[in-house]
């Protein structure tokens, strides 16, 4: 294998790291869940039995006493920043893979400290002075592959230059997985293991033209992953300077939120002008200085790409692991500016626009509207309709905001097709009152229409006055839909009943009594 | 002598190729400078909505409705679409007409960054709906001619007073079918009688008679 093809990495790994971010020691069993599936657990649950992937039930039946923690990419971001710094002491250009692995080129600080054994044992040591419960692998290898499961491991963990490939031959092919956790690996990774190949031998051993073919630019990296490579040959050219973007805070930025907004709006700039050139970004460096002059830098790294979004989190994740820390490692002053810098390019082959702007080209432009106005008017200022279940027409669709979904996918319809007795059929009302205005409805004879205790209208109703106006003629009118909500519990109880009136002047209105009071809480416009 | 001759043969390839590339450059069809619009409503909108132009709707009862019908069809067919500052607007009803809930966005910005808004929207978005009480002259050009520049169509909600749109609908007369006596049926469907009026190809006065909706909740011809 030729060396000028791979970089000499060493990688640093903190086992179970949203686990121990979250504070936990490893003898104390304890779970981080998202969307109600276990992502991390500490030794002690995992000795008891509890895997990634498990339900939330699941885990509990196994393990009683199981502490479970929401996932938090922020806190484990933030956490691992220490460990960054740590390592960034003893050699240069230390990229942060995700939070809880990072990597660093070695070749340099392996000459420096006396050999690649030398540094894999130097580095375990300073992360384990910042991180003191956590299980610290360090390995060294060719390529990030190879050294991200050699430190997964244990300790030291030095694979000798040129036997990665040997290294990674008889290591299952789910260790792909384990380097990219991205839905589509996940799926390569599957049909291999369907078409036979069990281990990263088996794939490495197969013509890389074929494996092309096959699966495309996800089969090349495969294949350059499993033979030891890194997964594109590396650049020793330096992108463009052109793509770089900064800003300046004025005043400077004390707060995490201030920062991120204006990192969320660089992202997206960044992105753009990658786009117009073709171009993805998979390592990129956040640059900050403060209004006192120190410079702080951090590289982050994806094998995939970076996606505005994905840019926009780390920038975040950073500004958050600078910020929110003891007094004595947060800069003096605030941050006064702000720089995303590109440290290595690639032409972006992962995605196909469809002819002269396809629908996925109208998403990703409205993606970054969102974004925009985001940074505009606040994280949640955006927001998209959601179908919930209900009774009452402000209830049935409700607004959540748009950084919480995946836009442009069909959103969870959630209750919206239970029935709901006592709610009203279509057509919905096309305007909704907030608050709802006061109406006076009265019946032929000038007096109060009310509705009994059993749901029956006492007078048919004659006229309707809306917010203190004159009292206007009732065409028609049907209903009343008694409505019962919540009779159990004493403080949220409510009792109402609804009523559709067409007036004279052709308007249709929905109206509420409650407590013998009227109200106005939708128009059909 | 010997380069006069091979440069001439590669100025006839060029040439060749010059036109090859005339033929291949997409043109933009008049279709495509428009957004389309359900077929209920191409009597009053033959050419479906122009790229770049405002439409205002107003008049009586029904015209939240029918400006909400405006964006159906696009947004069936992939378009996204915005609605800046109307919270009071009932999107149940316009899901109910049709319009995709995975392509719309919903901003309610403060007054003072109203147009800021809008101009980030029709950046982006195909159709934006805006409303407000009271639009400046200038912000409304502004959004015009940027509209215009972006491809997108600015509808502008009842109850907005927008100067100088180019094609303005307005409900003349509605009733609603549905309630019987003594309290029985429910709404059911409302007929409206829509105008269209507009700038110069559109001067003449449309007339159409509409269900907005029909009894299946979509926009229809009467």
């Amino acid at each position: 294998m030729s060396t000028r093809d791979v970089t000499r990495t060493l990688v640093v790994w903190c086992a179970d790291w949203p686990v121990v971010a979250a504070g936990i020691t490893p003898e104390e069993p304890a779970v981080v869940l998202h969307a109600n599936r276990v992502v991390a657990c500490s030794a002690a649950a995992r000795r008891e039995g509890i895997r990634r992937g498990l339900r939330r039930r699941e885990a509990q039946a196994r393990c009683p006493d199981v502490t479970v923690l929401p996932a938090d990419p922020d806190r484990d971001a933030r956490r691992f920043e220490p460990v960054a710094a740590a390592i960034a002491a003893m050699a240069p250009r230390v990229e942060v893979v995700r939070p809880g692995t990072l990597a660093v080129p070695s070749r340099g600080p392996a000459r420096y400290f006396g050999g690649d054994a030398a540094i894999a044992e130097r580095a375990a040591v300073l992360a384990r002075e910042v991180v003191t419960p956590a299980l610290v692998g360090t390995g060294v290898a060719d390529g990030l592959v190879a050294a991200t499961l050699a430190a997964r491991r244990g300790a030291a963990t030095v694979i000798d230059a040129g036997t990665s490939a040997a290294f990674l031959a008889p290591i299952p092919v789910d260790a792909l997985h384990r380097v990219l956790p991205d839905a589509p690996v996940l799926e390569l990774v599957g049909l291999f293991k369907r078409l036979g190949l069990r281990t990263l031998g088996d794939v490495a051993a197969l013509p890389p033209a074929d494996l092309v073919g096959r699966f495309g630019p996800l089969g090349t990296i495969a294949s350059r992953l499993a033979r030891g490579l890194d997964e594109r040959p590396p650049r020793p050219r330096r992108p463009d300077p052109d793509l770089v973007v900064a800003a300046e805070l004025d005043p400077p930025a004390e707060q995490v939120e201030t920062a991120a907004f204006l990192a969320r709006t660089l992202a997206s700039e960044l992105s753009d002008r990658l786009s117009s050139r073709g171009l993805v970004c998979t390592r990129i460096a956040i640059e900050v200085e403060t209004e006192h002059g120190e410079a702080l830098s951090r590289l982050w790294r994806h094998e995939g790409g970076l996606t505005a979004a994905a840019l926009a989190d780390r920038a975040r994740w950073q500004l958050d692991g600078w910020l929110t820390t003891t007094w004595a490692d947060r800069p003096t002053g605030g941050i006064a500016l702000l720089r995303l810098v590109p440290d290595e390019v690639v032409p972006d082959d992962g995605r196909q626009l469809g002819f002269w702007g396809g629908a996925r080209e109208a998403d990703e432009r409205a993606a970054r509207a969102v974004a925009r106005l985001q940074g505009l008017l606040g994280p949640d200022a955006v927001a998209v309709p959601e179908q919930r279940g209900g009774r009452s027409p402000g209830e049935r669709v409700a607004l959540v905001p748009a950084h919480a979904v995946r836009l442009g996918t069909a959103p969870r319809t959630g209750d919206a097709d239970r029935p709901w007795p006592g709610h009203l059929p279509a057509p919905a009302p096309s305007i909704v009152h907030h608050p709802a205005r006061r109406a006076d409805v009265r019946d032929a004879e000038g007096e109060p229409v009310g509705v009994t205790g059993r749901g029956a209208i006492t007078a048919a109703p004659a006229t309707v006055g809306i917010d203190g106006r004159a009292p206007v003629g009732v065409v028609a009118w049907c209903g009343p839909w008694p409505v019962d909500e919540r009779w159990w519990d004493r403080a949220a109880r409510r009792r109402q009943a609804r009523i559709q009136v067409t007036t004279i002047t052709g308007e249709a209105h929905l109206l509420a009594v409650e407590a013998g009071r009227w109200s106005v809480e939708a128009t059909y416009d | 002598m010997a380069l006069a001759e091979l440069a001439e043969p590669l100025e006839r390839q060029l040439e060749a190729l010059g036109r090859a590339r005339q033929r291949s450059t997409p043109t933009v069809l008049a279709r495509e400078r428009t957004v389309p619009v359900v077929d209920a409503l191409a009597p009053l909108l033959p050419d479906g909505l122009r790229r770049g132009s405002a439409v205002a709707v107003d008049g009586g009862a029904g015209a939240t409705t029918l400006a909400l019908s405006l964006a159906v069809a696009a947004s069936v067919a992939g378009s996204w679409t915005a609605v800046v500052g109307a919270p009071w607007l009932g999107l149940e009803a316009a899901l109910e007409l049709g319009v995709a809930p995975e392509r719309l966005l919903v901003v309610d910005p403060p007054r003072e960054q109203w147009a800021t808004t809008v101009a980030a929207l029709v950046d982006t978005v195909d159709l934006v709906l805006v409303a407000g009480s009271r639009v400046a002259p200038g912000d409304a050009r502004r959004l015009v001619a940027r509209a215009r520049e972006r491809g997108a169509v600015l509808v502008v909600l009842p109850r907005t007073d927008w100067p100088a749109a180019d094609v303005r609908l307005a409900v003349i007369g509605s009733a609603w079918r549905g309630p019987c006596e003594h309290g029985a049926g429910r709404l059911v469907a409302r007929q409206a009688e829509v105008a269209a009026t507009g700038r110069g190809a559109a001067a003449r006065e449309r007339r159409a008679s509409l269900w907005l909706p029909d009894a299946d909740g979509r926009v229809a011809t009467a």
